[in-house]
């Protein structure tokens, strides 16, 4: 006969009577794997996309590891760069594994010493390269001094094959000859590793013409047998392949970069490694950082609720084993036997959880690597199989430690049916602890105490406490008030509190949904912060949905053009970046489509940023005069005291940012009248007045008034403001210039000139200070200074205040482009700009107006671009975890509730029967147990909203929203309520709607036969 | 294995439960000599069942020794006391099934009771004959929730008496069974007793399973209130000379009275004297 076989209890007891029980702990156990486990997958797939990425947008040339020498000529001699094959040679193996083949090559700057404008550029050997180059005509060079030139070349500078030209060489060498054997046309671009091999050949006519060629091809020997030629080097060259160059391979070729690059250094001062890889490791490693800070603050709690709901189910599992242990313990088992009983059924079934858990854990990660960019094949990750040990480590701890809990209470408490659940105020021992540790906790958290990585654990501590703390109040308080409604006849509510008040697992389960309400809140509160903040910062960056860069300065040619594209004005608008620092923009058109992501400018900050209202001065004609009188007492004197030529002028706009003086030479003696006149053509034309311009020598001291009126073009008058409000007052340092009425009727200038010329008197048509919308956090103690167009500093004003200015820095201004323009030079510190919205019809019908007018576009910088960049980080990939989070605790919650349902169901089946015993209809029991659960259930719900609330806005500031730390104020992380609703309201729908139909099942079973069932 | 002898002195015991202190046992002295079949009877509360609970180990006393066979109970350290329940001491708690592991048959936990003292080299009968020896032959291999609360009963005795344990502590073996269960286990208890000298001690609130009892000890108030022998009533003398009135008597003589012990002839005369 067989004797007693545990496994076969084991096996009765899990499969063919706890089936429902089985399930849970099994599903229970595959969470707590999947959610450790995900951990370092999530984390791999996302540095694999990262790396993807970033090699991506390296593009050949960032990608490439060059080992170069460089010759050099001084007065020690010449010292040639060394030969490739060395160079070669100096890599180490273990790199030259991961990258492509190398492709050895020596480069030069050259110049041919004849010609009106000899072109310079580079003279180019790479092993191999008449293979990746299409031949148009000639041969491909093969002895020493044979060149390929492009067709440009040839067409530009007549390199036609047989041309013979000679370049310079370093130093006091001898004159290289070369010969052109063919020409050639590019292709295969990626094997020349970024070096760009056309489209530089060109004579730029201007004052000083010069001129550069495309690159000429040609053999080593050309190199070898000639003097050290201009910035000659010779080089190794290799690609990261992609994409099957892994994480781990980058990371080790950055770092032998840099270690190459250190010992090369110690081998000889030609010798460089360069390559960009350092920053795309540092990238890697900084963004795995972020990834090391926001993957646990999202799944560290998560595997925490796990595990405590874990400790939570086991107890439940083991409370009702209790009658088992007892038996054994009677039997002779001691503790460790009567473990062992328990431990033969419930481990195998963590264990065996293990497994879905870690093919949920990969098909997660699979999945996440198919949703993340990049086509890197799918990788568990080094710590993968650490996580997973980790895992069984911790289910196996948890069950060892609920089991002996069990198995090591006194034989005389398992015999008695059980421990009576505690209705009293005070804390039982482990309550305390828990209290006490969350309570600090907290209490750091909150003070701001918790730095590092025991931060990440703040929000989880504050819910824990918040739950440990409302749990422990809501038994007794339910017990009270239960039997008050019970005293008071409020049959069915006040049954319902006593049950909540009388249950077991009622603290447990308050902290358990507390903890995972708040989870859920904080998860996606997080993702939805992160969307926004990226959005925030994309937004910020791009300023608008397109924006085009244009070349030269024509501004009245923008606003032409854009006129024909955009007849409304608010669907493309002109903007002028002045030295990064002034954003020039039409406000009408400007508001409509920039985007303001923190806040735009109220209507009153638009309108206080409008140009003066005054009319400018219009002259149109060649031949200017106007009538001057100095007045008698008008001095003008250079530093030793003789007197000194005052000149006056008057300064016009031709066109908007063109401007030029109109001079009239000297001003007549003082008490003199005279009509000066000045021809100018451009102003036959048409131009606008924008100042009165006194010139002197510098250093020249002039007082005294003067009179300007009678000003003439062409012999007809034109009229011009001669009250003082017609002009600005020149208050400066060194400069006043006050403008005042005349009898008459002339302008009165009284000046007051300090030895700083030109002095301006401008008209009121033109802003004295420019008022600008300033960032938030600008400061000018000193005054407000903003860049004009033409690149100099000029007194602002502030007339507003946002957060941030579109794509602009924490330092700059928003000021009206007209205002900013009038009377002013535009120069090349000034950068036109069209802002438009997205829509490709009029985007072509925009350049298409721009190239009609001569108008270059030089580059177009779209939000979508920009958004896309700022989605491919890993913050925002590791707060995508949050979607993922947030549901799985809503369902860790809903498998807690019907763990327990399904643990306890004959005991609330067999209460309900005796109360149906006891006269109560079945309406009533079956009301009795669907809103049993409820209150505990809102009270958690609430209490998790509100410590999920709590912990985000706490945590927030401390989380990587974006790959680097922004310098302007682009962050907001004020909590995302929207997000935060639909979380409470998803908790507070779903977990009370699973309980009540878990408990109106349960009453479905309160037969009157379970009340002849033992308790 | 013969008969376990039971020697208690001086046994207290002490329930602390939320700042009460309740005395469930009050010196009780008890000896029950090996392959005795003893009944404890008395009133709910007396202290039966924290008598067995001493006599098995399964509580330490407050004070006082237990003896069980050359095992001072009292002092044994936890393993010792796990090895005589495993092997020495039965034990059958009030309420059948709290004596068996569920989803199992009597079989499986015959051998589940056996599993330890096999495992010590012990040599035990087959499960099938240890259920045959309490009359449940046929219902070796059936379900425990398929079985009547009498034979439920029954393989709990015959869990308790697997290992031939020298003394089995039975806690209301009879309760909740009807007449013919009852004969049943208590014919059962007998034929333990009489077939391998097990020394058995029952706790029952039941006249008529006390009265086929050879001895019955009455506990009340924590104390050793009487005794029966073969149907006859007697009252005890405690090591500290203290006699324990019988119920009735005490119903006539209220707290306080005073009685002169006579010495007659070869017997006592108890004699209250009248109150002034």
């Amino acid at each position: 006969m067989s004797g007693w076989s545990p496994l076969r209890f084991a096996w009765r007891s899990a499969v063919g009577h706890r089936r429902g029980q089985t399930v849970a702990l099994l599903t229970l156990s595959a969470l707590i794997t999947a959610c450790i486990a995900f951990a370092p997958v999530y984390d791999r797939a996302m540095q694999q996309a990262l790396v993807d990425t970033l090699l991506a947008g390296a593009g050949t040339t960032g990608r490439t590891v060059t080992v170069e020498s460089e010759g050099v000529v001084d007065a020690g001699g010449a010292s040639e760069a060394r030969d490739p094959r060395d160079l070669h040679a100096m890599v180490p193996s273990t790199m030259s594994a991961v990258l492509g083949p190398a492709v050895l090559g020596r480069t030069a700057v050259v110049t041919p010493v004849a010609g009106d404008v000899p072109p310079t550029g580079q003279l180019v050997w790479r092993d191999g390269a008449c293979d990746h180059v299409r031949l148009v005509s000639g041969t491909c060079p093969a002895a020493a001094g044979e060149v390929l030139v492009s067709e440009a070349d040839a067409d530009t500078f007549g390199l036609t094959v047989g041309a013979a030209p000679r370049v310079g060489v370093e130093g006091e060498g001898p004159r290289v000859r070369l010969e052109v054997v063919g020409t050639y046309a590019p292709s295969d671009a990626s094997w020349w590793q970024g070096l760009t091999l056309v489209g530089v050949s060109r004579v730029t006519p201007s004052p000083d013409p010069s001129a550069s060629h495309d690159a000429w091809l040609t053999t080593e020997e050309t190199f070898v047998e000639s003097p050290v030629l201009p910035a000659e080097t010779s080089q190794v060259r290799a690609v990261v392949p992609t994409p099957e160059t892994g994480v781990d391979e980058v990371l080790a070729l950055g770092d032998q970069a840099r270690a190459l690059s250190r010992t090369l250094r110690a081998q000889g001062e030609d010798l460089h490694v360069r390559t960009d890889l350092g920053e795309v490791t540092e990238a890697i490693r900084a963004q795995s950082d972020q990834a090391g800070r926001t993957v646990p603050l999202l799944m560290a709690p998560m595997a925490v609720l796990s595990l405590f709901v874990l400790w939570l189910v086991l107890t439940a599992a083991t409370r009702q084993r209790r009658g088992e242990v007892a038996v054994a313990r009677l039997r002779g088992r001691g503790p460790a036997g009567a473990a062992g009983l328990l431990l033969v059924e419930l481990l195998p079934v963590l264990v065996a959880g293990v497994l879905p858990g870690v093919v949920a854990a990969l098909a997660g990660g699979a999945v996440a690597r198919s949703l993340l960019p990049g086509s890197a094949p799918f990788e568990a990750g080094p710590g993968f199989v650490t996580a997973v040990l980790l895992a069984v480590l911790a289910l196996v701890l948890i069950a060892l430690a609920v089991t002996v809990r069990v198995a090591r209470e006194p034989l005389d408490d398992l015999v008695r049916s059980g421990p009576s659940p505690s209705r009293r105020w005070t804390l039982g021992p482990l309550d305390a602890v828990l209290v006490a540790v969350a309570g600090t906790g907290a209490l750091a958290f909150v003070a701001g105490g918790l730095s590092g990585s025991f931060a990440l654990t703040g929000p989880a501590l504050l819910a824990l406490f918040i739950g440990l703390v409302v749990g422990h109040l809501a038994a007794p308080l339910a017990s009270t008030l239960g039997r008050r409604l019970l005293a008071r006849g409020r049959l069915v509510a006040g049954l319902t509190l006593l049950e909540t008040g009388r249950r077991r697992e009622t603290r447990a389960l308050i902290a358990v949904v507390t903890v995972a309400v708040a989870l859920a809140v904080f998860s996606l509160d997080a993702l939805a912060i992160g969307a926004h903040n990226r959005d925030n910062a994309a937004e910020h960056e791009a300023g608008a949905p397109v924006v085009l860069t244009l070349a030269g300065r024509d501004l009245d040619g923008l606003r032409a053009a854009l006129a024909d594209a955009d007849p409304t004005g608010r669907r493309a608008t002109p903007v002028v970046v002045a030295d990064h620092s002034t954003l020039a923009v039409e406000p009408d058109g400007f508001r409509e489509v920039a985007y303001f992501p923190r806040g735009a400018p109220s209507a009153s900050d638009w309108q206080a940023i409008a140009p003066p209202a005054a009319e400018p001065v219009r002259l149109q004609g060649a031949r200017v005069s106007l009538g001057v009188r100095p007045a008698p007492d008008l001095t003008s004197q250079d530093v030793l005291g003789s007197d000194s030529e005052l000149r006056i002028g008057l300064v016009v706009t031709t066109a908007t940012g063109v401007r030029r003086t109109i001079s009239f030479g000297p001003l007549p003696a003082p008490g003199e009248r005279a009509t000066l006149v000045a021809q100018d053509a451009p102003c036959a034309a048409g131009c606008l007045l924008a100042a009165i311009e006194l010139s002197a020598a510098q250093g020249v001291q002039v007082s005294g008034d003067l009179d300007v009126g009678d000003l003439r073009v062409d012999g007809r008058p034109v009229p011009f403001g001669t009250g003082d409000r017609d002009w600005n007052t020149a208050d400066e340092q060194q400069v006043f210039m006050q403008a005042a009425s005349t009898a008459s009727g002339d302008l009165r200038i009284l000046l007051s000139l300090r030895g700083r010329f030109p002095a301006r008197l401008t008209p009121a048509w033109v802003p004295s200070t420019a008022p600008a919308l300033l960032p938030a956090d600008r400061r000018d103690p000193l005054g407000l200074l903003v860049t004009g167009l033409d690149g100099s500093d000029r007194p602002a004003e502030p007339a507003g205040r946002v957060t941030l200015l579109p794509a602009m820095p924490r330092r700059s201004a928003l000021v009206d482009l007209d205002a900013i323009s009038r009377g002013s030079d535009v120069t090349v510190d000034a950068v036109p700009q069209v802002w438009m919205v997205d829509d490709a019809r009029l985007l072509e019908s925009v350049e298409g107006a721009l190239s009609a007018r001569g108008i270059a576009v030089t580059d177009v910088r779209r939000a979508t671009t920009v958004r896309q960049g700022y989605a491919d980080t890993v913050p925002a990939w590791s707060l995508a975890l949050g979607a993922v989070v947030g549901p799985a605790v809503i369902l860790v919650s809903l498998l807690v509730l019907l763990v327990l349902a399904a643990t306890r169901w004959r005991e609330t089946a067999r209460n309900l029967a005796i109360l149906r015993l006891e006269g109560a209809r079945r309406r009533t029991t079956r009301w009795l147990a669907v809103l049993a659960p409820l209150p505990a259930l809102v009270l958690a719900v609430a209490a998790g909203v509100a410590a999920g609330v709590i912990g985000a806005a706490l945590a927030m500031p401390d989380v990587p929203f974006l790959p680097a730390p922004p310098d302007i104020p682009v962050l907001d992380t004020a909590t995302a309520w929207p997000a935060v609703a639909r979380a409470a309201l998803a908790c507070a729908v779903l977990l009370p709607a699973v309980a009540a139909l878990a408990g109106r099942a349960v009453a479905g079973r309160a037969h009157l036969e379970r009340v002849k069932e033992t308790a | 294995m013969s008969g376990l002898a039971i020697r208690t002195r001086g046994l207290v015991h002490i329930y602390h439960a939320e700042g009460h202190d309740v005395a469930a046992l009050s010196g009780v002295d008890l000896d029950v000599a090996a392959g005795e079949v003893v009944g404890l009877l008395g009133p709910s509360g007396s202290g039966k069942s924290t008598l067995m609970s001493l006599l098995a180990g399964v509580l330490r006393p407050s004070a006082g020794k237990v003896f069980v066979g050359d095992t001072e109970v009292s002092a044994a350290a936890p393993r010792e006391l796990d090895r005589l329940r495993a092997t020495e001491v039965g034990l059958v708690l009030q309420g059948a099934a709290r004596n068996l592991l569920p989803h199992t048959t009597p079989a499986d936990n015959v051998r589940f009771a056996q599993h330890p003292a096999r495992r010590a080299g012990r040599s035990l009968p087959d499960p099938a004959e240890v259920l045959a020896d309490v009359g449940m032959a046929g219902a070796a291999d059936l379900r425990l929730a398929d079985l009547t609360p009498g034979a439920l009963q029954l393989a709990a005795v015959a869990v308790a008496i697997s290992t031939r344990p020298g003394l089995l502590l039975c806690d209301e073996p009879t309760s909740q069974l009807d007449h013919a269960a009852r004969d049943h286990v208590l014919d059962a208890l007998a034929r333990v007793n009489s077939a391998y000298g097990t020394t058995v001690v029952l706790v029952t609130h039941d006249p008529e399973a006390a009265r086929v009892l050879p001895r019955t000890v009455t506990i009340r108030d924590g104390r050793i209130g009487g005794e029966g022998r073969s149907g006859e009533e007697y009252a005890v003398v405690t090591a500290d000379g203290f006699l324990p009135l019988p119920g009735h008597a005490r119903d006539r003589l209220p707290p306080g009275t005073l009685v002169r012990l006579h010495e007659v002839d070869d017997h006592f005369e108890l004699r209250a004297e009248e109150q002034p």
